[in-house]
């Protein structure tokens, strides 16, 4: 078990730049796919040729190293100010710290709904701005995806377990639901997949910076639950692992129904639009 | 030189022996056949299988290779790049392989109701392996291949190991076999009639053809990465395994579904 | 590449559940579902009632996950107690799961709290009941039982050329060595799929403590389980261990297979009976 969480955190804390994990991405955009409508199906099933969004979900990803796609290495995360309000663009760009800078996640995002509004992309640029959109309303949904201009110290935090060190962004990322269920995308969809037509109203309403601005101000709150330096042993890390999990298997789902929202506005003309701001 | 070669194709033709698709990937061929067998043609195949899916056994053969009685089948899961391979130097033919097999049990399942129920059992666990295995790239012996090394995350590896699961595993880590056949299974009926057209004999044709492409694709420095090669691999590594679950669901139905 | 591969699974399955946690997650998760998929439809409304609307497969290893955390549920036993000579159910964990089945059967009167536990005792352990690795033979002769065999030692094995704790072989090693990269669903459906009526009546037939027996009888006489890797000291040198090979793992996977649809066949009758009404 020690053997095992050290190697498994080991790993994680070197992929602690990439977001959530492939499952959990995969899961998320599974969420998404099944809260799709007929229309909106079949438009994106069109603009992948056959392909659905569960597909693409991790792309963004795969494609980073690819030429013309390094940019969206600078997506996959949004600079908050202490108001909890996103930090306006030129203060992003012009920031001091690396870490601020390339987090233009909430812009890349409007940039996409923009772009497919517009109704003039090729099919491969609707491809790409659809799997943008996926990928980045996961990660928006991750906590340590937000980087809090006002307290950058916090992403250094770290805890021991059994006097190992590990990195909190490390477990965020993929222990955070797979510590406790290692389900793949389709059992997401089973086992999350399961609100009232109310209660999903209820997360997909406001705009995609209500969404970013609530986020911020609830995952503020999360670094409440942990202690930079904390020890834990077997017993205290399963417990601590409780309390987590609960709210990161229900920050999956929301994500879920707020990228098939955006979806459905987009290609369902039956569907309200979610407007950015 | 000959029988040098000889004896170093055998060498290779047994280290191959673990390779093929991995389990996610036997899984998904046997998940993306058994969603086009006919109602008819899965009720008899589940009958001897216990009720289970085909999905079960897709890699069965892989944990019965070692041992009697099924230390025969070691050889079956690798095929021979051309037919001047498939006998030695003085002309003696080779251990079976994957794609005789396949044409060998079809032939003798023609009338699977005369055969004792422990051999229709194994014959369906044979095809649903051996026909994933006869579309991998790499279990297809190539001399120039064979002994090639690629860099990964920084690890050296064979070429062959990087397609046993890598490539696949490379973008669907984490994606259950049965999202993955939900992904993959996105053609046309007309489209899939056309892959299923052909024998055995032909596919292999072809799947030559794949793997020597996906072999020179390989960059000269040998260093993968998503951009210069993985990116690229993966759209044949799901072809072939969504074409071999089109294809392993026409021998079945053309054997069960009466 | 395949080595390293091999023994980070390893790795993971070393680690991924706990010494004597029973069955691992995926085989519990895989119970809970075969039960759910013979569920009908009221009874499955009815217990998700209970449970907050999840599915009864998100708690399936919920007391695993909170045994650390009070001290009675850690006390509801994961390994069960037989009389070596008959192959009887004796003691506490029989005692336990018999009283949460009587309990259920009076849920609407339960509190709220209590009903929960109650389910999460019974989703869990009723399928820990049933994994081979999960049998406790006592000699019941004397005045007080005494224990004889129990699955707590190392034997070697094969495949994976390394040591391996043997009750930890049962609970998650075979499930996860023999079906790499599958999930709950995955195994349910593959199971599942068209299990004969005649065999689902012949294996659900009878009480709790007739279930229970035919496990202890399976696992001391068909299944052979101990009499094939018998127990060495813990700390036996590795080339004195008994030895698990491919043919003794393969027999293993098909008894592990065996036991997971029994004992989800058996977990959806008992509560068809009590939530189906």
């Amino acid at each position: 078990m020690k053997k095992f969480i050290t190697i498994i955190v080991a790993l994680l804390s070197i992929h602690s730049a990439s977001a959530w994990s492939k499952a959990i991405h995969a899961g998320i955009a599974a969420i998404a796919d099944a809260n799709l409508t007929e229309q909106t199906k079949e438009s994106i099933r069109q603009a992948f040729d056959g392909r659905n969004i569960v597909y693409y979900a991790h792309w963004m990803y795969d494609m980073a190293d690819t030429k013309g796609y390094e940019q969206t290495k600078n997506w996959r995360s949004v600079a908050i100010a202490k108001n909890n309000k996103p930090l306006k663009s030129k203060k992003v760009a012009s920031h001091s710290e690396d870490v601020v800078r390339r987090a233009q996640g909430l812009d890349a995002l409007a940039a996409a709904i923009r772009a497919i509004e517009s109704g003039t992309l090729t099919k491969e640029q609707l491809a790409d701005n659809i799997r943008y959109i996926v990928t980045i309303v996961g990660d928006l949904h991750c906590p340590t995806h937000y980087i809090f201009v006002d307290n950058l110290p916090q992403r250094k935090m770290h805890y021991f377990y059994n006097d190992k060190k590990q990195s909190y962004v490390g477990y965020w990322e993929n222990g955070s639901i797979a510590g406790t269920f290692p389900w793949k995308s389709n059992e997401y969809v089973h086992q999350l997949n399961r609100k009232s037509p109310e209660q999903i109203a209820q997360i997909t309403k406001g705009s995609v910076t209500s969404w970013v601005i609530s986020n911020a101000a609830a995952y503020r709150e999360i670094y409440t639950l942990l202690k930079d330096g904390q020890k834990f042993n077997q017993k205290s890390y399963r417990l601590w692992q409780n309390t987590i999990y609960p709210i990161s298997t229900e920050q999956a789902a929301v994500a879920g129904y707020r990228i098939a929202a955006i979806l459905n506005g987009l290609f369902d003309s039956n569907v309200a639009n979610v407007k950015i701001k | 030189m000959k029988k040098l070669f000889t004896l170093l194709l055998f060498a290779v033709l047994s280290s191959y022996c673990a390779m093929a698709w991995d389990n996610r990937g036997h899984s998904t061929i046997a998940y993306i056949a058994e969603r086009h067998l006919t109602p008819r043609a899965k009720a008899n195949i589940e009958s001897y299988i216990g009720g289970r899916s085909i999905v079960y056994y897709a890699a069965w053969m892989d944990y019965n290779r070692s041992t009697p009685p099924f230390d025969i089948t070691r050889d079956w899961h690798v095929d021979y790049w051309t037919d001047a391979h498939r006998t030695d130097e003085n002309g003696n033919p080779q251990p079976p392989c994957s794609v005789s097999q396949i044409k060998r049990i079809v032939s003798e399942m023609g009338d699977f109701r005369t055969l004792s129920d422990s051999l229709v059992n194994v014959n369906i666990k044979f095809l649903v392996h051996l026909v994933g295995d006869m579309h991998c790239p790499v279990h297809i012996d190539f001399p120039t291949s064979r002994p090639m090394k690629v860099t990964m995350d920084k690890k050296t590896v064979k070429v062959h190991a990087m397609w046993d699961a890598h490539v696949l595993n490379s973008k669907h880590n984490g994606t259950s076999p049965m999202q993955l056949a939900e992904e993959f299974d996105i053609f046309s009926d007309e489209q899939i009639a056309k892959i299923q057209l052909g024998t055995p004999d032909d596919w292999h044709i072809e799947n030559v053809a794949i793997s020597e492409k996906v072999i020179q694709m390989i960059p000269k420095s040998k260093k993968i990465t998503y951009d210069n090669y993985l990116n690229e691999a993966i759209k044949y590594a799901e072809d072939r395994i969504t074409v071999a679950g089109y294809r392993l669901a026409s021998i079945l139905n053309s054997i069960f579904d009466k | 590449m395949k080595r390293i591969i091999t023994t980070l699974a390893l790795v993971c399955i070393l680690g991924s559940t706990n010494l004597c946690f029973g069955w691992g997650r995926d085989a519990h998760a895989a119970i809970a579902y075969i039960a759910e998929r013979h569920l009908t439809p009221t009874a499955k409304a009815n217990i998700e009632k209970c449970i907050d609307g999840h599915s009864i497969v998100y708690y399936a290893s919920w007391l695993d996950n909170y045994r650390a955390a009070e001290k009675s549920w850690g006390k509801l036993s994961h390994v069960a107690h037989y009389d070596i000579a008959t192959c009887k159910p004796i003691g506490k964990p029989y005692k336990y799961m018999k009283s949460s089945i009587n309990k259920l059967k009076k849920y609407r009167e339960l509190p709220d709290s209590a009903l929960k536990v109650t389910i999460y005792h019974f989703v869990h352990s009723f399928g820990d009941y049933h994994c081979p690795g999960h049998v406790a033979y006592y000699d019941c002769s004397g005045e007080k039982p005494k224990k004889l065999i129990t699955s707590s030692y190392d034997i070697y094995l094969q495949s994976q050329k390394s040591r391996y704790n043997y009750h930890k072989l049962w609970d998650s090693g075979i499930v996860q060595l023999y079906q790499k990269g599958w999930g709950y669903m995955d195994w349910g459906h593959a199971l599942d799929s068209s299990v004969p009526e005649e065999y689902i009546k012949s294996v659900t037939e009878g009480t709790l403590a007739d279930w229970m027996t035919d496990i202890a009888t399976r696992t001391k006489y068909e299944y052979n389980i101990y009499g094939r890797a018998p127990a060495k000291d813990k700390l036996a040198d590795d080339n004195e261990l008994s030895v698990v090979d491919g043919d003794m793992f393969n027999d293993f996977a098909e008894i592990a297979a065996k036991q997971i649809l029994i004992a989800g066949l058996r977990m959806a009758k008992v509560i068809n009976e009590i939530f189906g009404e």
